[in-house]
């Protein structure tokens, strides 16, 4: 066989193969969910009960892979970059808003095809049990007088963390970067360090605190969104607490790559639906305090576009995007 | 006492134990292939935990990582290919006892004293944990960067020969630990334009690569070479366990003291307490000559130890809800779904599942005996086979397993990468296992390095301001130059000489 | 492959300088008083320092010692090729396993291998063909690791 004719067959072969999985009904094969973050991170734990509820509707197995490292972007590539035959689907997280304005990827979540947006953890503003801030104007008033004192910490550099405090910092008249970021691996070592009493401010989100809040060794002075979060009635919201309207919150959304075709998603989205209203599911998020949502469609499109928008706007009043 | 009778009820029922047999088996499995971690073997067992009762659940997740944490010794021991990251300290020991004809020995010492290990952190995590976990509460970066210069001290303690190649090496670990985008100030480097190096150099394939692929080019390039040795006597492996635990008691005992408490620092788990430990076990031998060369001791010392740290870790998450390291981290998640809330009081609200659990470690370290005893036979056999065919199977091994942290080729290319640059390492006399532990520590050292110094404004002082660190800097700086001093202060005592 | 001592030393001396030319491009971050450019920084003078000292104690000890060792292996035939077919063989399922999918890469490779060691048709083909569909059943099925099809996608199983 010449090299031309073995070209041939592999042609062949892959029509067949574009050919099979576009008439069959979808899915007539396993699943694969990729997860931009570790095993054992929210997303990661998210995205295995998702898959393995998933996988009773579809009737077909669902594997959920990571693929970490990059901050993500390594993991947000290999989605983009998929074949859009539905057999490859992500977690897009709310990442995929700030790496493009850091220069850090070309893609956006226009790179993608969202199929819903599933969770939404807002940022609260944590202080070691044993601070003297007990109120979160407080808390201000001690970063105004002292600027750079205090050190801040829970996720990387230019994480979605720093830009909630540099945001509300802002917000507040006072300069960015008067809480300097101490970058860390996630909120959990952030959190040990604060009280360890390395870091004075952790603004991380409610479900990742929450092992500390009730183990009595942290305290959350205010929480960066519109409402208060029914697990924890008592911490107040910024604007009710300060007056600053700003709020912040991490997000995760089940997407698929560009140009996802209709048969999937028709089929896709009842069952993810059906998944998400499912008590286990519903069980699940509640239990490990995550925030829920649902946008789907153009709902879902708006979302991310404002996202999109808020976070390039905080991101380059504090320095942290690349100039354009 | 009620609330223990209650957990034994919860224990010992027929479908409990199923659970543990079956994970048990899972575990020793998952283990055992290279680029599967403990870490995997948790996480592929979430969603079959999704539908359990909370005491199997648990029960499915501590059986399955002590085991997968004894098997990683396995494909370590026969065919120098670590199974989990946590053997890699010992690899070259135990290929060196098979080589030498006494894969039983290695294989049978490493299960023994794992289990005694596991038993041992149990005991601790069972009396201690709240007083324990508050003590890792103190550590704050500071702390951990003199940790992390202690454990990359054990660099120059386990190259066998020249230790100046051995410093060589551990850079060489440590420039490999700078590529990607994955450092404080989150800025790619030495990434050259490629979105897969911004995600760093994952290190399961370079290990698969510096230890397998290096002794398949090894192999390949000496066709004559004689086969290995196997064991005419399908004896006992556990005989001379009882010599061995008396002869190595204490090794046996600071291995797993040390493994439980590196184990309980969040952030610092099996892998590198195996290396600490496996540094300490020679550095207070009577024969540290006899390391590198096919010894027990330092797998006795070190087998127990990342056993004990598996056990040490469950401290801090199940009073703080802090991982001890990331099997533990995604134990956490698993405890919320349960209604086990990890903190102070789930030792009273859930005491009864609570001792369950506790009973389960103890469970899963002695039933570690029987079944590692029976996956050790089975395994032992792959020796037997013709070098010609095993070889190229385990090169397709090894591929796969490169494949399989990551799910992509990527991995494949890094293991080749790194398989061809220790072979040339190795056959100039630089030893790759402290290169390794420079890839292991070097995001952590550079983490605690630059935050501990953000935080204290640039004052190296800040090194020293705390207790803790403080202790443990003047510790380090001894270790250090301690030897160094020794030697003046001979030199000034024999000034004829 | 042996070399001279002073030659590995020079070779990471220039690794180690590169290094730290890189490591001097690095930008400042903003609001941070520790760059992405502290750290390279002290890796690459610890390894030039070692480098520098293995290079000089090379030449001071090291002058009867041969530039360049070379094992036996690498000159017989059987040798050379057994290297030549490990490295090309992963190099080969680099390139084509996404496209030609595991089931068809895997053998050929271990065939390869097989050959090179002298085992004949009948025995490598069976070995090879066995040894992979075990460990794709326990990789793909057992332990769900997403083992590439390629062209082979509409018989996936």
């Amino acid at each position: 066989m010449n090299r031309r004719s073995l070209l041939a067959l592999a042609a062949g072969a892959a029509m067949v193969a574009f050919a099979g999985t576009a008439s069959a009904a979808w899915p007539t094969r396993p699943i694969t969910i990729i997860v931009p973050w570790g095993a054992g991170g929210g997303t990661d734990a998210t995205a295995r009960v998702i898959g393995s509820l998933l996988e009773k509707e579809l009737g077909q197995p669902v594997n959920v892979v990571n693929r970490t490292g990059g901050s993500g972007v390594v993991g947000h590539t290999a989605i983009a970059t998929a074949a859009p035959d539905g057999y490859t689907l992500g977690i897009m997280t709310v990442e995929i808003n700030m790496m493009h304005w850091q220069g850090l990827t070309q893609l956006t979540h226009q790179s993608y095809t969202p199929v819903a947006i599933y969770n939404n953890d807002p940022a609260g503003v944590q202080v070691a049990a044993d601070a003297p801030y007990k109120t979160i104007k407080d808390l201000l008033e001690a970063v105004k007088a002292n600027p750079g004192k205090l050190k801040s910490s829970g996720t990387g550099q230019g994480g979605i963390w720093h830009l909630a405090i540099a945001g509300m910092l802002k917000g507040a008249g006072i300069e960015p970067n008067a809480a300097p970021w101490v970058p860390s691996q996630g909120a959990a070592s952030g959190l040990q360090d604060m009280v360890a009493g390395g870091v004075q401010i952790v603004p991380c989100s409610i479900p990742e605190a929450r092992a500390m809040l009730d183990a009595g060794k942290v305290r959350s002075l205010a929480i960066m969104d519109g409402k208060r979060n029914p697990a924890y009635p008592d911490v107040p919201t910024l604007k009710e607490a300060t007056g600053i309207d700003w709020s912040m919150a991490a997000w995760r959304a089940v997407v698929g790559p560009k140009g996802l075709p209709k048969e999937v998603t028709d089929r896709l989205l009842p069952a993810l639906k059906k998944a998400h209203e499912s008590k286990e599911f519903r069980d699940f998020m509640a239990k490990q305090g995550f925030g829920l949502l649902w946008a789907e469609g153009a709902e879902a499109e708006a979302f991310l576009k404002k996202s999109n928008a808020d976070l390039g706007a905080v991101m380059k009043a504090v320095g942290l995007a690349k100039s354009s | 006492m009620d609330a223990l009778l209650t957990a034994f009820g919860l224990v010992f029922d027929p479908y409990v134990i199923l659970v543990i047999a079956c994970s048990a088996a899972f575990g020793l499995f998952v283990g055992a292939v290279p680029g599967l971690t403990a870490t995997m073997a948790t996480a592929l067992l979430v969603p079959v935990t999704f539908f359990m009762e909370p005491v199997p659940a648990i029960a499915a997740i501590v059986t399955a990582t002590a085991m997968a944490i004894f098997s990683g010794d396995i494909p370590g021991c026969l065919v120098r290919i670590p199974g989990t990251p946590a053997s890699a300290a010992y690899t070259d020991e135990s290929y060196a006892m098979t080589r030498r004809g006494m894969a039983e020995q290695a294989l049978g010492a490493g299960l023994v004293f794992s289990a005694m290990g596991g038993i041992f952190g149990s005991i601790v995590l069972v009396l201690a944990a709240p007083s324990l976990a508050e003590m890792a509460l103190k550590f704050s970066s500071f702390e951990y960067f003199w940790l992390v210069c202690l454990g990359l001290t054990c660099a120059v303690f386990i190259s066998t020969g020249d230790p100046l190649k051995g410093l060589i090496s551990l850079f060489i670990g440590l420039t490999v630990s700078l590529v990607g985008l994955d450092n404080p100030a989150g800025h790619p480097r030495l990434t050259f334009g490629s979105t897969e190096l911004m995600g760093g150099i994952s290190f399961i394939p370079a290990m698969i690569g510096m230890f397998a692929v290096s002794e398949v080019i090894r192999w390949a390039a000496t066709p004559d070479a004689p086969a290995f040795k196997v064991q005419a006597s399908i004896g006992n492996i556990f005989t001379g366990m009882g010599r061995m635990t008396r002869e190595y008691k204490k090794p046996l005992l600071r291995g797993s003291i040390v493994g439980t408490l590196i184990g309980a620092l969040p952030g610092a788990g099996a892998d590198i307490a195996a290396w600490i430990s496996y540094a300490m076990s020679k550095k207070f031998s009577k024969t540290p000559e006899k390391f590198g060369t096919g010894h027990p001791e330092g797998i006795v010392e070190s087998g127990a130890s990342n056993n004990a740290a598996v056990s040490g870790a469950w401290i801090p998450a199940l009073v703080f809800g802090i991982p001890g390291d990331s099997i533990t981290a995604i134990v956490i998640g698993v405890l919320y779904m349960k209604g086990m809330n990890p903190g102070p009081t789930v030792f009273m609200n859930n005491a009864p599942q609570l001792y369950a659990v506790f009973i389960v470690f103890f469970i899963a370290n002695i039933m570690m005996i029987p079944f590692g005893w029976a996956a050790i036979k089975a395994a032992k056999q792959i020796l037997r086979v013709p070098r010609s065919i095993l070889m190229p199977i385990i090169l397709l091994f090894c591929i796969v397993g490169a494949f399989a942290i990551n799910n992509t080729v990527f991995g494949v290319g890094l293991m080749l990468a790194f398989g061809v640059l220790a072979y040339f390492m190795e056959s100039n006399g630089i030893p790759v296992a402290p290169a390794i532990l420079g890839i292991v520590l070097g995001a952590m050292l550079e983490d605690t390095f630059v935050s501990s110094m953000i935080k204290a404004d640039g004052d190296l002082l800040g090194f020293f301001s705390r207790p803790i660190s403080a202790t443990l800097g003047v510790v380090t700086l001894l270790v250090w130059f301690a030897p160094l001093m020794i030697r003046t202060m001979r030199r000034w005592q024999t000034p004829a000489a | 492959m042996r070399f001279h001592d002073a030659i590995v030393g020079l070779l990471l001396l220039v690794g180690a300088v590169a290094l730290l030319l890189y490591a001097r491009g690095l930008p400042a971050m903003p609001g941070q008083q520790f760059g992405p450019a502290v750290f390279p920084t002290l890796v690459g003078a610890g390894l030039g320092l070692t480098a520098l000292v293995l290079f000089v104690r090379g030449l001071a000890a090291g002058r009867g010692q041969r530039l360049v060792e070379v094992e036996p292996g690498l000159f017989d035939p059987r040798g050379a090729t057994a290297v030549a077919v490990v490295l090309g063989g992963g190099v080969f399922y680099l390139l084509t396993s996404d496209w030609l999918g595991f089931l068809i890469v895997a053998p050929i490779v271990l065939l390869a291998l097989f050959r090179s060691q002298r085992i004949g048709w009948a025995a490598g083909i069976a070995i090879a063909i066995l040894a992979t569909l075990l460990i794709h059943f326990v990789f793909y099925k057992l332990l769900r690791v997403p083992l590439p099809w390629g062209i082979l996608t509409p018989i996936a199983w």
